[in-house]
């Protein structure tokens, strides 16, 4: 095998651009077929680049942090006899290719060809569909127009006219040197091209994923997290999607980065880094842009005396020896049956539609601060959940999410969400309501204030509560009302037994 | 070219190559004439079919050999004299009929090649009729092509149109091992472009008769016909079939059907010869080993009932594999 290229893959159907991260195989180390050669990261998934064959990496051509559309040229490999100066022509060769290709206005169209083709027999052809596949992927060498009386199968002929390919520059396998159009793809992957003789009918109008290749299993996981198994990787045998290629899709819905965020560029002022936005953190920005610009956010503030809620705390604490309960658990517990009791607050509003969506239940999404960015697992129908409960399940749910383990089901949707910064001292805050939600809960940190009580000056242990609402949906009142509840639940904490 | 239908394109084929090669002799009962010989009678009906029509007056009585009716003695002169030298057409006239002679072909010329170490050739053509439809009953309507395709050293053509017909069998001929040679009976007055020069078309190479997007039918002789008929239909509905007719199952053009495979992803294959162990499902395993990552649904076969013939009419068309079933079994395919 002689110079091979290693190119940006396609990671499902809709992949159409791919962040390199890092390179986990250096210039001249060998590897095998299967190894880990690269990391990209695309709006969906990070993931790493299996080699598709053994070799060694000779030139790396894209450094980390640069995104290429699907196909670009990441590397170069070639056994250790190739010398560098081949290297250096097979990689002008390509970029002359493509600087060519790119300097054409119109797209290079197969006309010529077509007039030359055979017309061995009658048939009668069902509608053509007019398939203009990327004919930069077809070596020069195999170019032309195929002869007359060239043994091929219908496919092969189908697909050399298609792509403009001479098939008597290609030896056939068959019967009587008879071209396939596996000899076609033979061929052209020989001559360092790439083709894809799949049925673009099929692949285009098609809006299901039935299409694609896939194990049991792993079409069963997506229908139940609702994958596009078009956005998987195939990995598995045979080209299929398998288990561990949903998965992963899940694990990147998940919003974990795989890698560092240390892919430094060159050319910058001294001291300054930059680094690429992750895909997670692309979705963040997005998503409270959105939010930002399309809800109009309004902040209601109140005081909360703790001391009652903190002595409940430390009673059940200290009276239950498993039992860990901190004052983030009891405002869940509170806002819960706040929400069930101002039931305007425990909403999804859809715009499009026009349409508010109340929910029996309180399904409170908890932001979780993870590496590079957040994530708000949620805790379903918290008001009917103990005090344990919601302790276990909130642990439990912020190490998965530390993690990247976190199921679809478990971060998706949700009823209302609270965000909590009093663990890093802060006294009050405003947060972004995370649509399709209509309100989000800013808690501060309990901390002692010098408060009047009944005419009469004295510390007191307390906390701010900001509540963010969308105007369209809640009014001031509304919200007042909301927190007023809130308060007298945590104030009188024993209300949250009744 | 000109229009011709199947039974002249045959003729065509067989006086063309008798023209062409001195050794290409022709043997089977009633081949002269079919009607007794006398003086301006002769040649009345040209076989039993009319396929060897005018080429007794033609080449005479040592190249159009009548022979009495004995199937073994006839493909036992026949095999006989393609391994001493001559290129014999024996016509079986029903292929139903092979069970008496078969000896003769699946154990002794499909053999000689390989026995004697490639020195024997046994350039030999047996021809036939096979299929239902004709209302010719149970022993008169069979298609065993499946049946010989079992024996290597037996290549087999079954051709669907009269251009096929033609080409196929030129190449038969010209084929230097024992060929067998299947006409459908309800083809022979089907017309179509056939040109007036000879012709070959290799063995092992798949027409498609429709191209298409979403399923592959493939089929075989007056199948094809039903098939064509059934894709035009869902043609009209938006539903792109694409028909292929292997014309040799063997050699099979493995390429030609598992391309089409890889290109649609669903298939219904369409076999008269038999409700099991049949040419569908030899191409079925075929798909089922070699293109089965390429499927998107089960494979449908259409096939008639594991039962003879049926003699009655309205029977033996419920008998028949028809475009009506490949119809429905190609919804249920784009269904699956």
């Amino acid at each position: 095998m002689s110079i091979q290229p290693i190119e940006v893959p396609k990671w499902g159907l809709t992949m159409e651009e791919g962040t390199l991260s890092r390179w986990l195989v250096e210039e001249g180390q060998s590897f095998s077929k299967g190894d880990e050669l690269c990391e990209i990261e695309t709006s969906k998934i990070a993931n790493a680049l299996e080699a598709s064959f053994d070799g060694v990496l000779r030139r790396i051509v894209v450094q980390p942090g640069v995104t290429l559309p699907v196909g670009a040229l990441l590397a170069v490999a070639a056994p250790t006899t190739v010398d560098d100066t081949a290297i250096d022509a097979w990689l002008a060769a390509r970029q002359g290719a493509a600087a060519a290709v790119a300097g054409t206005v119109a797209p290079v169209t197969t006309a010529p060809v077509a007039a030359a083709q055979p017309e061995p027999e009658p048939v009668v052809s069902a509608p053509q569909q007019t398939s203009q596949a990327p004919i930069d992927s077809v070596p020069a060498a195999l170019r032309g127009a195929t002869p007359d009386d060239m043994p091929a199968t219908v496919h092969a002929l189908r697909l050399a006219q298609r792509e403009g390919i001479d098939l008597s520059r290609i030896a056939g396998s068959g019967r009587d040197g008879r071209v396939s159009v596996a000899d076609i793809a033979r061929a052209v992957q020989a001559a360092g091209g790439q083709l894809s003789p799949g049925n673009p009918s099929q692949t285009v109008q098609r809006g299901d994923d039935s299409a694609v290749l896939a194990t049991p299993i792993a079409r069963r996981l997506a229908r139940e997290h609702a994958v596009d198994l078009r956005d998987c990787r195939a990995t598995g045998s045979r080209g299929r999607v398998c288990r561990a290629d949903v998965q992963a899709v899940l694990a990147g819905r998940n919003q974990r980065i795989a890698g560092e965020q240390g892919d430094t560029m060159p050319d910058l002022q001294q001291g300054c880094t930059q680094q690429s936005m992750s895909a997670m953190r692309r979705t963040i920005a997005a998503r409270l842009q959105a939010s930002k610009q399309d809800a109009p956010h309004y902040r209601v503030c109140m005081d909360m005396d703790l001391e009652a809620m903190l002595a409940l705390k430390n009673t059940l604490n200290q009276a239950t020896a498993e039992l860990k309960l901190s004052v983030n658990d009891l405002m869940i517990k509170a806002t819960a049956h706040a929400l069930i009791r101002v039931p305007q607050l425990n909403a999804q509003y859809d715009p499009q539609r026009q349409v508010v969506t109340l929910f029996a239940d309180a399904d409170i999404a908890v932001a979780v601060s993870i590496d590079g960015g957040l994530i708000t697992p949620i805790i379903p129908a918290a008001n009917r959940k103990s005090l344990a409960e919601i302790s276990g399940m909130m642990r439990d749910l912020a190490t998965r999410a530390q993690a990247g383990t976190l199921k679809a089901s478990e971060f998706q949707g949700g009823s209302f969400s609270i965000s909590n910064l009093g663990m890093y001292g802060v006294s009050q805050f405003d947060a972004i309501i995370n649509p399709p939600q209509v309100a989000i809960l800013a808690l501060g940190a309990a901390e002692q204030r010098a408060v009047v009580r009944d005419g009469e000056l004295c510390v007191r242990r307390q906390m701010t509560a900001s509540l963010s609402s969308d105007h369209r949906v809640v009014d001031g009142a509304l919200a007042a009302t909301f927190l007023r509840e809130l308060k007298r639940l945590v104030e009188t904490p024993a209300l949250l037994m009744v | 070219m000109s229009i011709k239908s199947f039974r002249e394109a045959l003729n065509e084929a067989l006086r063309q190559e008798m023209e062409r090669d001195h050794r290409v002799v022709l043997m089977g009962e009633d081949i002269r004439g079919g009607n007794g010989g006398s003086a301006g009678e002769v040649e009345a009906y040209g076989g039993v079919l009319g396929v060897t029509k005018g080429l007794w007056s033609r080449f005479g009585s040592s190249r159009v050999i009548d022979t009495p009716i004995t199937e073994s003695a006839l493909l036992g002169m026949a095999a006989g004299s393609a391994v001493t030298g001559l290129r014999p057409v024996a016509d079986l006239m029903f292929m139903d009929f092979f069970g008496v002679s078969h000896d003769m072909l699946y154990n002794q010329a499909a053999k000689f090649r390989y026995m004697f170490g490639g020195k024997a050739r046994t350039p030999l053509v047996v021809r036939g009729m096979i299929g239902a439809g004709y209302g010719a009953g149970a022993q008169h309507s069979q298609s065993p092509y499946n049946i010989f395709a079992t024996t290597p050293g037996l290549k087999v053509v079954v051709p669907s149109s009269p251009y096929d017909a033609k080409g196929l069998l030129i190449q038969a001929i010209r084929d230097d091992d024992p060929v067998v040679f299947c006409e459908h009976k309800t083809l022979y007055k089907m017309e179509g472009e056939v040109p007036d020069e000879p012709y070959t078309i290799p063995f092992g190479t798949a027409r498609y008769t429709r191209e298409g997007n979403d399923v592959t039918i493939i089929a075989l002789a007056a199948m094809v016909h039903q098939a064509n008929m059934a894709a035009d239909k869902l043609a009209a509905e938006g539903i792109s079939v694409e028909v292929v007719d292997p014309r040799t199952i063997s050699p099979l053009d493995e390429e030609g059907i598992l391309e089409s495979v890889e290109w649609t992803g669903r298939v219904v294959i369409v076999d008269e010869s038999a409700a099991r162990v049949g040419f569908a499902h030899d191409v079925a395993a075929l798909i089922a080993s070699k293109g089965f990552r390429s499927l998107k649904a089960p494979i449908e076969l259409v096939t008639p009932p594991h039962t003879p013939v049926p003699f009655a009419p309205s029977l033996e068309q419920a008998w028949l594999p028809n475009a009506t079933r490949i119809e429905a079994a190609v919804r249920k395919v784009l269904e699956a």
